[in-house]
C-alpha cells in the first residue's frame, strides 16, 4: 500500500474510531466503555482482514455535512439573539 | 400538519428498511443504495431542521416580555431541545460514515438504530412547535 493510500486508509479509519462510541454509546448498544473500544477495534481489524480499499461514499465527506448543521444552527442563534436585542432596543454589543 | 420534506424523510427511512430487508443478489450494491438514501434523507432533514430552527427561536422572541426572560427562554431552548436534535444528527451522520467504510451488518443496524433516534427527536422538535 502506498503512503497516501495508507494515510488515506487512516483517516478514513479515524471518522469511523471517533464515530462508533458516539453512536454505540446513544443507541444504547453494547456495554462498559472499554469493551465498545475493544468491539469497534475488531471491527476494524475484520475489515482491514478482508482487504480494506476505498469506500464508494467517502465517509469524511458525509461528516463535513454535519458541520454544515453546526454553522447553521450558530448563523441562527447569532440572528436571534440580534433579533432579541432589537426587539427591546438594546444594543447586541 | 407535517412539513413536505420530513414527509419525505420518514418514506426514506422506511425505503432503507425495505431495502436492508430486501434479497438481492447483489448485497454491496443494494447496501451502498441504503448507506446513500440514508445520507440524502439526513440531509433533507438537516436543511429542513434549520428552517424550524429559525421559526421556534422567533415564536420564543415573539413571546418575551423582558430581555432577561427571552435570553433564558432562549438559552433554554438551545441547550435542550437544539442540543438533542444536533446530537441526533450527530449519531446519524457518523452511522453513516462507519457503515460506509465497515462492511458489517452491525452497521447497517446501527445506521437504522440512528436514523430512528433521529426521527424521533425532529418529531419532539415539532412537537413544541404546535
Amino acid at each position: 500500500m502506498s503512503s497516501t493510500a495508507t494515510k488515506r486508509t487512516l483517516e478514513m479509519l479515524a471518522v469511523v474510531v471517533d464515530g462508533l462510541e458516539v453512536i454505540q454509546g446513544l443507541t444504547k448498544v453494547g456495554g462498559a466503555k472499554a469493551a465498545l473500544a475493544l468491539a469497534s477495534i475488531e471491527r476494524i481489524i475484520d475489515r482491514l482482514r478482508d482487504g480494506f480499499n476505498d469506500p464508494n461514499i467517502d465517509p469524511k465527506a458525509i461528516m463535513v455535512e454535519l458541520d454544515t448543521l453546526r454553522a447553521q444552527l450558530i448563523s441562527n442563534n447569532e440572528a436571534a439573539d440580534r433579533k432579541l436585542a432589537e426587539k427591546f432596543d438594546h444594543s447586541t454589543d | 400538519m407535517r412539513s413536505a420534506p420530513l414527509v419525505w424523510f420518514n418514506l426514506l427511512v422506511i425505503a432503507c428498511i425495505i431495502l436492508v430487508g430486501t434479497a438481492c443478489p447483489n448485497k454491496e450494491q443494494t447496501r451502498d443504495k441504503t448507506i446513500r438514501a440514508a445520507l440524502i434523507a439526513t440531509n433533507v432533514a438537516r436543511d429542513e431542521f434549520s428552517k424550524i430552527d429559525v421559526g421556534l427561536q422567533d415564536a420564543i422572541i415573539e413571546a418575551a416580555k423582558t430581555l432577561d426572560e427571552g435570553k433564558a427562554a432562549l438559552a433554554k431552548y438551545r441547550t435542550e431541545t437544539q442540543a438533542n436534535v444536533l446530537r441526533a444528527f450527530e449519531v446519524a451522520y457518523r452511522a453513516i460514515a462507519a457503515a460506509a467504510v465497515l462492511k458489517d451488518d452491525q452497521s447497517l443496524t446501527e445506521l437504522l438504530r440512528a436514523t430512528k433516534l433521529l426521527k424521533e427527536a425532529l418529531d419532539a422538535a415539532k412537537e413544541i412547535h404546535r
